[in-house]
């Protein structure tokens, strides 16, 4: 059984900015280190606030029990949206036997991942679903 | 004749380039363990979002950190100098590791929550529940810990760490 090695991480927030709603997709908020497309990612984890309670810039993470509305959509440097409408949970290391998540290794575009809620209720404007992103970059 | 392990390209590549492991494989050839200590005021006085820095370390200093465990009440109570760690485990979600390389850079950001022994992985009870990383420029005094609430943390406290290393070739 193999698991994850962390050469490299950052957490990427995902801001549910305005009324949350099911409609509407949310990008990923700023994130200078991992928009230059240079970034091979090879594995992925969520955060609710039973793993974090709030993020780096100050916001609060959303609700363990809210984890099963939110589904995440990541897109490749060739505009490939290679994990589509992914439920979160699958995505929480203790709600799948303390693995992480592993894919083929490949430049992710930031800036066209987003996420969307199934069901708005009991999240609250401004939460975050945050993730830590397991990546190396080009030519390392 | 002796079996052939048949692995697929993708685990043979993703394996050399370090990214992944057999949960099963030695971690590193030595561990060592740092401890940071709460206090009530001066530079380890609680304080939302104040870095705590680790203290300089000469061992870890240029080694390669293959491994980080954060080691609760559960494994060690108290702890060699008589404190304790954290109270409860939830409140390891309320503080984050840093960890940064020789040029300043964050190389790694993670929930302490993620690398407590006893509950971050619990793939099989057998196997040692270890975060395993491959960093091999990370200046240990430039590293630290962030607190983001400090409810149910109390000066005296400590977290406290067991770093796997491979000791730097002389």
């Amino acid at each position: 059984m193999n698991n994850l090695i962390i050469k490299r991480s950052q957490i990427v927030e995902f801001q549910f900015t305005g009324t949350p709603s099911t409609l509407k997709r949310y990008g990923a908020l700023p994130n200078p280190q991992l928009q230059r497309n240079n970034v091979i990612l090879y594995g992925i984890e969520c955060f609710t606030a039973a793993q974090l309670t709030a993020t780096p810039t100050g916001n609060t993470v959303i609700a363990d029990a809210d984890k099963d509305q939110v589904v995440v959509t990541l897109v490749d440097t060739n505009k490939d949206q290679f994990i589509y409408n992914f439920p979160i949970t699958s995505l929480i290391r203790s709600d799948v036997g303390g693995f992480v998540t592993l894919f083929k290794p490949r430049l992710i575009n930031l800036n066209d991942c987003y996420v969307q809620l199934t069901d708005a209720t009991g999240v609250a404007q401004d939460e975050v679903v945050a993730f830590n992103f397991y990546y190396q970059l080009v030519g390392e | 004749m002796a079996k052939k392990q048949l692995v697929s390209p993708l685990i043979e590549y993703m394996s050399s380039e370090e990214m992944i492991t057999d949960i099963t494989s030695p971690i590193s050839d030595s561990v060592k363990q740092v401890q940071l200590t709460f206090a009530t005021s001066g530079i380890y006085g609680l304080q939302i979002w104040k870095p705590y820095y680790f203290n300089p370390d000469a061992t870890l200093n240029g080694s390669s950190i293959k491994g980080i465990q954060a080691l609760t009440r559960t494994e060690v109570d108290p702890l060699p100098d008589g404190s304790q760690t954290l109270t409860s485990a939830d409140v390891y979600a309320k503080l984050l590791l840093w960890l940064v390389d020789s040029g300043g850079d964050v190389v790694a950001t993670l929930p302490l929550s993620e690398l407590i022994a006893s509950t971050s992985n619990t793939i099989g009870t057998a196997f040692p529940k270890v975060q395993r990383f491959s960093l091999e420029d990370i200046i240990w005094q430039k590293c630290y810990v962030t607190i983001h609430d400090t409810v149910g943390i109390t000066a005296g406290e400590s977290l406290l760490f067991n770093i796997y290393y491979d000791k730097e070739e002389k």
